[in-house]
């Protein structure tokens, strides 16, 4: 008895020992696998089906119904186009300003550690605290922008409360928040850079701009492109700010597709269709994400 | 003579720009404070007062009749068991895939953060709804693990890449199992490591806001879902909302400025090379 055992003790062992790269990571594995990856099957199953997600109904299958509706359904288009608005306007923002700033910093040569510490300070802080209080510094009739607006002679805005400036506000918040971002990667970026080019164009006597444009931004394309990438696939899922600021509104105006998505699925429960939205999310965000990382980026700390 | 003088203006110019930049940055946090200290008559006020005589009555809203302290030990609650869970899971995980270069698990593992958040959040709905599971904390803790997750996996995988692998030889020689190494070895020196990505992956939790959205309605309801919740009621109480944006994002910052160089590697998780 003993004997046998001390057998499989030891073969519970070796097999540990043996198999220790499966042992110590399967557990991971088995959880992301099962938080995931049934998810994504269950969307493809289920947006062939008809279905509100109530227990008394089960799924009607209706075929390719629901990707039909695509092309007759106006909110969908609109909430392509928001997507592709707030994406394309953000990202060039917050990459020129965010690249011109970093290099302004890296010019300033005391307190970049300090300027780096509040520069954090929007990504850290709660989205959804700093968008309400964004929403209130918005607010068109005592709001502290329109003030500004008024005391620099501009004519005062409705922010998020018109349709023509909801998604301009949006992309203004997420700038807030997330240029810091890129500023803290390209400053990175720049600090590892090496000297030499910079000392022989300067014997050459190249000046400033010369060496800004010739130098100094092709070497940094890497990590710009690498930063581009990140900011790219959060601004296509752009949810907190939109949800806590104007929530789609007004009408539909600033509901890009995750809004939409979420408010088919969880609102309308219209479980179905949300998976056909989903499968359009999931190709768009797949070309993006391949398309972007063609272009080869780096980061080093 | 000229040379410096055009010098100074630059170093001028470069210093004003930043100054300016700064502020407009800081800016929203200055007035979220400034608005949690003026009443709502204050706050209505326009032109917007700059000097008031301050008030913390919106705290005491916040506290007495909204109840927050309860949001707050939910949200702890919530953070903490996420971060353990995904420390339990997530460093063994990690110390292998170093080990053993296993950088398709990595890959996997980082699946989380690259999927958007409603892909996972209708289909786990339907089930949680069969399983009883919304509105509990299990479930609440599960939905944030699958962004808390990848982000302590790959953490700490940046930080056993660091660790010289002659220390991991070391321990073979002393007869060591892999397990031992960990243990007694590898951990005891990652203290640090596994401080920053806790802290890293407890903002992260704390400031999450679309699961909670759906998950943590009532009972188990987070802070960031009780600030977002306050809209609702009638005419907006923008001092109230404030002082709970002041409650919620004061701790996440203080903590943030004490890991600042692994913030960033947290926020770029996945660009990073390797």
């Amino acid at each position: 008895m003993i004997e046998r055992k001390r057998e499989t003790d030891f073969s519970i062992r070796k097999f540990l020992e043996k198999r220790a790269s499966f042992v110590m990571t399967a557990p991971a594995v088995a959880f992301m696998t099962i938080m995931i990856i049934f998810p994504i099957g269950f969307t493809l199953y289920i947006m062939f089906f008809r279905w509100s997600g109530g227990a008394a109904n089960p799924p009607f299958f209706i075929g390719l119904e629901n990707f039909l509706n695509l092309f007759k359904d106006p909110r969908f288009s609109n909430a392509i186009m928001v997507t592709i608005y707030i994406t394309s306007v953000g990202l060039l923002l917050q990459t020129v300003f965010g690249t011109a700033i970093a290099l302004l910093l890296n010019e300033s040569f005391v307190g970049r550690k300090i300027i780096r510490a509040f520069l954090l300070l929007p990504m850290m802080a709660t989205w959804v605290a700093t968008a309400l209080v964004w929403r209130w510094m918005m607010y068109p009739r005592s709001g502290v922008l329109n003030f500004f607006l008024e005391k620099m002679g501009l004519p005062k805005l409705l922010w998020l409360s018109a349709s023509a400036t909801a998604v301009p506000s949006i992309i203004m918040i997420d700038t807030w928040q997330w240029m810091p971002l890129i500023i803290v990667i390209v400053l990175a970026g720049l600090q590892s850079l090496p000297t030499e080019p910079f000392e022989s164009a300067k014997i050459d006597g190249a000046n400033g701009w010369q060496m800004l444009t010739r130098i100094t931004l092709p070497m940094l394309r890497p990590v710009i492109v690498t930063a581009m990438v990140l900011r790219t696939v959060d601004l296509i899922k752009t949810f907190d700010v939109i949800m806590s600021s104007s929530q789609g509104g007004p009408g539909y105006s600033s509901e890009n597709l995750n809004i939409y998505i979420y408010n088919t699925g969880l609102f309308y429960f219209r479980i179905g269709y949300s998976g056909a939205l989903l499968l359009v999310y999931f190709l768009i965000i797949l070309i993006v994400t391949y398309i972007m990382s063609r272009q080869k980026g780096e980061i080093s700390f | 003579m000229t040379l410096s003088a055009s010098k100074r203006i630059r170093t001028l110019f470069i210093w004003v720009t930043l100054a300016v930049i700064i502020i407009a940055f800081l800016f929203p946090i200055y007035w979220m404070v400034l608005s949690s200290l003026k009443t709502q008559v204050d706050n209505l006020a326009y032109p917007p007062s700059f000097f008031f005589e301050p008030t913390l009555k919106n705290y005491q809203v916040i506290f007495v009749k909204e109840n927050y302290l309860k949001y707050i030990v939910n949200s702890t609650i919530v953070a903490l068991g996420a971060v353990i869970f995904s420390l339990i899971l997530g460093v063994p995980a990690a110390y292998s895939i170093v080990h053993y270069k296993q950088k398709r698990v990595a890959l996997f593992l980082l699946l989380g953060r690259i999927l958007p958040g409603v892909s996972v959040l209708i289909p786990w709905f339907v089930v949680y709804a069969r399983l009883k599971l919304i509105d509990t904390y299990t479930g609440v803790i599960m939905a944030h693990m699958i962004q808390i997750f990848p982000l302590v996996v790959w953490l700490m995988i940046t930080y056993f890449k660091e660790i010289p692998s002659s220390l991991h030889d070391q321990g073979l020689i002393d007869g060591c199992s892999i397990y031992g190494i960990l243990q007694k070895i590898i951990l005891p020196l990652s203290t640090p490591g596994l401080a920053t990505a806790a802290v890293l992956a407890f903002i992260f939790s704390w400031n999450n806001f679309m699961f909670s959205l759906v998950f943590a309605q009532s009972r188990t309801m987070t802070l960031p879902i009780a600030a977002y919740k306050f809209i609702g009621y009638g005419e907006i109480d923008w001092g109230g909302i404030t002082a709970a944006a002041t409650v919620i994002t004061l701790p996440v910052m203080i903590l943030g400025l004490f890991i600042q160089r692994w913030v960033v590697q947290g926020l770029t998780l996945g660009a990073v090379k390797g």
